[in-house]
């Protein structure tokens, strides 16, 4: 019975310890009867060959094994057509803000054709890494949305056609704008993660162009709180895309968003800046003496954090709208 | 998926609802699983033994059926039998079965 307890074993493998040791001992038990009475309708003797004939038959462990075991979705079909157009922006968004980076890259090198080489096969091998980084994020956030989330309705719940008057426009999604959304959040992900350097003043100075980065470190010290603010407003503009109207409990989602982005802008403003003016270049290309730098540096500085502070405003008027209609109602 | 392929599947799909209803009602008696695939069989009801071992170990976590283990001609064999539960089910599906094939019989 040699290759029976092999074959019983190599099954038992590839089941979960809960069911194994049981599954194990019924299938030995049925592969010996089986193994018995092909011997008597035969009139062959039981040996290796005979176990051969009958496994050979009774299927490979992998699928004996998979029929055991329940059908399990790491991703709902319901969140498939979604799941892909968030995989095709993300990916498209990366290779584009890629080819930027080339672009600028080469620029700074004033025509170093070996350098440029290195450049594009460096930028391809960052966008692979980079591609699956972004690939598995967004794989990581569907498995908890379709393991957490309600992503199955309960249908049996009582439904009245009367229920689709109720429908009132402000409730209905517009697709365009929230794949745009989706859209102007990957983008914030990809190029504050990925490339920051974009985000500089460049000179050319006798054929080199030079970078002078507008981004400070405190910026990077907010980008993780950042990068949970997109990644949870692409969530939810994929589930409005899914549900195709706005319900109660997406414009709570909704609001909570709102507020969690104040509270962000409002302790970024209220901190070190975010960006600056590079002292050095407005002295060095702008011909401006240290004091006037400075005094420039510092009225950007506080321009910036007026435009934010607006921004606060104008989220703070439109969640506080927002929030008395769903009062209301 | 060629069209062979489809017509199978259609026909498995038939004959796996079929299947519970058989188990069922043979399991009024205790059996064991290859003692069963014999039953079944011989009714002309072949089932394969990796599709058997599966559906009577689902109907038993669906608290349908009960099942005990004894050691019988020196091997452990483990006896299926259905349970009060089991027959509240058998009796609609015979009644869904008698159903049907009023209708059914109606298109021949």
């Amino acid at each position: 019975m040699k290759y029976i307890e092999l074959y019983v074993k190599s099954v038992g493998r590839k089941l979960p310890q809960s069911m194994r040791e049981d599954i194990e001992a019924e299938l030995r038990s049925t592969l010996m009867d089986m193994l018995d009475d092909r011997a008597k309708d035969t009139g062959r003797l039981v040996d290796e060959e005979l176990e051969q004939e009958l496994l050979r038959e009774y299927g490979s462990p992998d699928e004996v094994a998979a029929k055991y075991l329940p059908e399990q979705q790491l991703i709902s079909p319901k969140l498939y057509p979604i799941f892909w157009m968030i995989i095709k922006i993300v990916l498209t968004v990366l290779a584009i803000t890629t080819i930027v980076s080339i672009g600028v890259q080469i620029g700074q090198m004033g025509g170093n054709v070996p350098g440029a080489a290195t450049v594009v096969g460096d930028a391809f091998l960052g966008l692979i890494q980079s591609g699956i980084q972004a690939f598995g994020t967004v794989v990581l956030v569907f498995i908890i949305i379709t393991r957490f989330g309600k992503v199955e309705k309960d249908w049996k719940s009582e439904w009245n056609p009367r229920d689709l008057l109720k429908i009132r426009d402000e409730d209905k999604i517009k697709p365009a704008e929230l794949i745009a959304a989706i859209i102007f959040s990957t983008i914030g992900i990809v190029i504050f993660n990925f490339y920051p350097d974009l985000i500089s003043l460049y000179h050319n100075v006798t054929g080199t162009i030079e970078v002078y980065p507008l981004l400070t470190d405190a910026f990077f010290g907010y980008l993780l709180w950042l990068n949970i603010l997109w990644i949870l407003e692409i969530i939810q503009n994929a589930l409005l895309l899914k549900d195709g109207v706005y319900t109660r409990g997406s414009r709570i989602f909704e609001i909570a968003l709102n507020i969690a982005n104040i509270a962000l802008l409002l302790v970024i403003i209220s901190g070190p800046s975010i960006v600056q003016l590079p002292v050095t270049w407005m002295q060095e290309f702008a011909g401006m003496s240290s004091e006037t730098a400075s005094l420039v540096q510092n009225q950007f500085i506080t321009g910036i954090r007026t435009v934010l502070g607006l921004v606060s405003a104008i989220v703070l008027i439109e969640t506080a709208v927002k929030g008395y209609k769903l009062f209301r109602r | 998926m060629t069209d062979k392929e489809i017509i199978e599947n259609q026909v498995l799909e038939l004959r796996r609802g079929v299947t519970t209803y058989a188990l069922l009602h043979i399991l009024s008696s205790e059996q064991y699983g290859y003692s069963l695939q014999m039953t079944l069989s011989q009714l002309g009801l072949e089932v394969e033994q990796g599709t058997l071992y599966p559906l009577l170990r689902r109907l038993e976590q669906q608290g349908l059926l009960s099942s005990n283990w004894r050691v019988e001609e020196g091997r452990p064999r483990r006896y299926y039998q259905i349970n009060d539960a089991g027959r509240e089910l058998l009796q609609k599906l015979v009644d869904e079965w008698a159903r049907l094939n009023a209708i059914i019989s109606k298109f021949n």
